[in-house]
Formats: C-alpha cells, sequence, structure tokens
C-alpha cells in the first residue's frame, strides 16, 4: 500500500482505514520489534499504537508527500525515534524495514498529546459547547483536511461559500466561549 | 489594507493548511510579522487544531486498546485451546462429549445472565488511557519521581492498585482524581470509586466530563444501581456525547 492508497482510505472512512492499517502491520511490527529491543509486548503495543497516530496525522496534514518509502516501512522509523526517546537508548543501525526519520518529526506531535496546556484545556472544553454542525464543520476542516467543497457534499450545505460563511460563524461562537474579540484590522 | 474579520480567518486557516503558495505566501508572511491580530488569529486556529489531534489521540489509544483486549486477547486464548485438545486425543471421545454437555450448560447460565448488571460492567470496563501525564517509560531508578509521575507509571502498566496507592496523595487535583477513580474502579472498590465519579458528575466542569459521566454509570452498574445507571447512561445519549455511545446503547438495550 502507498501514502496515497492510504491516505484515500482515510477520507473515505478514516476509522475503518486506521483499523485495518493496525491490524495489518501489528504481527509484523511485533516481530521487528521484538527481535531489535528488550521490551514486554504491552510497553511495544503501546509504541505502535502512538506510532501509527503520528503517521495518521501526517498524512492527514500532507507531510509525506515527498517520502519514497512504504507507509509500513515509515511506521516503523517513527517506532523507533519513539522508543529511543522514551527509553533513551540510541540504535543506529536502521534496516530495510524502517525508515531513518529526523527526532523532531516525531517529538513535535509527541509533545502535545501528553503536554497539557491551559488554552487547550480551554479549547477543548469551548468546542463541546458549540451548536449545530460547527464543531463538525471545524473537525473536518482544521483536523480531517477536507476541502471546501467535500465538507459541503458531507454536511449537505448548499455550497463552499455557505461553507465558508458558516465556518467563521463557529469560529466566531468559539472565540466568544472562551472569551476572545474578534476584531476588523 | 484592512480586512475582515471573514478575511483574516480564512487566510489564516488556509496559511495553516498549507494552501498558500509562492508570492501569497511571502506577502501574508509579512502581515504576519507585523499585525498582531493576524498572530492571534493564527495561535487560535493552531490551539484549535491541537484540541482536535488531542481529542483525536484519545479516542484512537481507546479504539486500539479495544481491539487488543477485542480481537487479539480471545485469539491467544482460542489458540492455546486447541494446542490442549490434540494432545488429549486418546480421550478425545469421551471429554468432547463432557465438554460439550457442561459447554451447554454454561452457555444455557451465561446466556441466562447476559442482562446482569455486574456481567455487562465486567464486559463494558475499560481503563481510561492516560492523557494526562507523559511519564518516562525509563527502567532507571525512580528514586526522586514524585507521587504524581509513580502513580502514572503504574497506571500506564496496568498497575492500578499502586497507582491507586501513589495517586492518593495528591490533593485537589480534579484530573487525578478522576484517574484514582478508574483505579478503584479497575480494582474491584467501586463504592470508593462511585464515591469520587459522583463528585466530578455534580462539578459538571471537569475537562474530561464525559468520560466521567461513563465511568460514574458503570461504578452504578458495577454496585447494581441500576434505576440510576440507565438514567446516567441515558443522559449519555440524549445529550449526543460521542464518547461510548455504542457502548451505552448496547448496555441500555441489555438493561430494558
Amino acid at each position: 500500500m502507498t501514502f496515497s492508497d492510504l491516505k484515500q482510505l482515510l477520507v473515505v472512512d478514516y476509522n475503518k482505514a486506521v483499523i485495518r492499517f493496525y491490524n495489518e502491520n501489528r504481527t509484523s511490527f511485533l516481530t521487528w520489534a521484538m527481535q531489535r529491543y528488550s521490551l514486554d509486548q504491552d510497553g511495544l503495543l503501546d509504541i505502535y499504537q502512538d506510532a501509527i497516530i503520528v503517521l495518521y496525522n501526517m498524512i492527514l496534514e500532507n507531510k509525506v508527500e515527498h517520502i519514497n518509502s512504504s507507509p509500513e516501512a515509515y511506521l516503523f522509523g517513527i517506532a523507533k525515534n519513539l522508543i529511543n526517546k522514551s527509553f533513551k537508548k540510541q540504535i543506529d543501525v536502521v534496516s530495510e524495514a524502517e525508515v531513518s526519520i529526523e527526532l523532531g518529526t516525531t517529538d513535535a506531535y509527541m509533545n502535545e498529546f501528553y503536554k497539557e496546556s491551559h488554552i487547550q484545556t480551554t479549547m477543548e472544553q469551548a468546542l463541546k459547547k458549540l451548536k449545530g454542525n460547527c464543531r463538525e464543520i471545524l473537525e473536518l476542516y482544521y483536523y480531517r483536511q477536507y476541502k471546501m467543497e467535500a465538507i459541503s457534499e458531507k454536511l449537505n450545505l448548499k455550497n463552499t461559500d455557505v461553507v465558508k460563511s458558516r465556518k467563521a460563524q463557529c469560529l466566531k461562537a468559539l472565540k466568544s466561549i472562551i472569551g476572545v474579540k474578534g476584531n476588523i484590522v | 489594507m484592512k480586512y475582515t474579520a471573514v478575511e483574516i480567518t480564512d487566510m489564516v486557516g488556509r496559511y495553516l493548511r498549507g494552501e498558500m503558495l509562492g508570492k501569497q505566501l511571502e506577502e501574508f508572511k509579512e502581515i504576519l510579522g507585523s499585525n498582531k491580530l493576524f498572530q492571534e488569529e493564527l495561535s487560535l486556529q493552531e490551539n484549535l487544531q491541537k484540541a482536535f489531534r488531542k481529542r483525536a489521540h484519545k479516542d484512537l489509544k481507546s479504539t486500539f486498546q479495544s481491539i487488543e483486549k477485542e480481537k487479539y486477547d480471545s485469539e491467544n486464548h482460542l489458540a492455546s485451546q486447541r494446542n490442549d485438545e490434540k494432545n488429549r486425543r486418546p480421550l478425545m471421545l469421551i471429554l468432547v462429549l463432557g465438554f460439550l454437555l457442561i459447554g451447554a450448560t454454561i452457555f444455557y447460565l451465561i446466556s441466562s445472565r447476559s442482562t446482569e448488571p455486574a456481567q455487562l460492567f465486567a464486559e463494558a470496563m475499560s481503563p481510561f488511557p492516560n492523557s494526562y501525564l507523559e511519564v518516562e517509560r525509563s527502567n532507571s531508578s525512580q528514586k526522586n519521581s514524585s507521587n504524581l509521575e509513580k502513580g502514572f507509571l503504574a497506571y500506564d502498566a496496568g498497575k492500578y492498585d499502586k497507582a491507586q496507592q501513589y495517586l492518593v496523595n495528591i490533593t485537589g487535583d480534579k484530573q487525578v482524581d478522576f484517574y484514582r477513580a478508574v483505579c478503584l474502579l479497575q480494582s474491584g472498590d467501586s463504592q470508593s470509586s462511585r464515591s469520587i465519579l459522583s463528585q466530578l458528575y455534580e462539578m459538571k466542569s471537569h475537562p474530561e466530563f464525559e468520560a466521567v459521566r461513563w465511568y460514574y454509570g458503570l461504578s452504578l452498574l458495577s454496585l447494581k444501581e441500576t434505576a440510576k445507571a440507565k438514567e446516567i447512561f441515558q443522559e449519555i445519549i440524549d445529550t449526543q456525547q460521542i464518547y461510548q455511545k455504542s457502548q451505552t446503547i448496547y448496555i441500555l438495550d441489555q438493561l430494558r
């Protein structure tokens, strides 16, 4: 499977695509990881899950388009970084099963998962208070990286202008909830 | 040049999604460098994106842990059973007949008890993934670690009794209280768990309120306070909560 194939599956049904990817690569990951690291299966599965989430986010944000390897090899590279960071082990030998990835790439995603900031907590709470399809519009646009046309189709909105206008209203409502003023320059 | 709020929102959104290129991108970066409103808008939208990522991370971890529990734990158990049966070949016929009789009886007993609250609780209960504190998974000594770090290290390792013993020393932190309640529930002390979850539920402002409500319902189920449990689970449905929605529907269906 290529990154392009995986992205297509994610767009159609992202939960199903992620679960399928998880199940298809679990055994090969555990085989690879157990040969290289003296860690128990539970610890490795935790790493595996985090690595898939990082990969998934990178695909959504189009940060994999320059990568020539397969998603599976890239996944193993991410996992290696996570293990190195978590267990302070430096293993430099790169096998064919993995790709060497800069530590900063994985750090950028993992830091925000684990470091709780006040504004993000506030943001999460505010999102829960949004009415109608606001949360869905914002999630599709900012997280799932849907194009305006795709949002319009998914939510049965008339056209992209309606989506744009609704998105702006939703952001304004969000700002109002968290106490941020929207001003004209 | 003047920009409307909608224009600012739109431009920052396109920048964040990497949709600006070349000259347009350069011009935008110049505006961003000197305009506080654009900077504030960017900060807001970046935090929004991070909030979605964080929520998705929690949900996916929960999904993966459910997969491990439902698919891989049961597959390992089945594989081990097949090996045992092969080794007992000489007594196979008598044993199979005996197992069939016992199996049929057990199946009857289990299916007649499938709506039992305790059974439903056991099927539904799984600990909430730690999204509060990153802990080092290092094997080095933890002599200087705080109770909080030790508590979440034990939590991540699935040692909920131990986790609770450390976390009980942390006061005034409602997020820690929630994780402590999950530990107690997982360890079988439903009464103590229920007591904490009830207080957190009444506050309504907990950052993980949806999870608090779900586990509160589970604690009531575990204590066979079925009527109150049903109220809580129904509230989950009525408020269109996404977290554990399908499990809630299943439980309510079984409790009818």
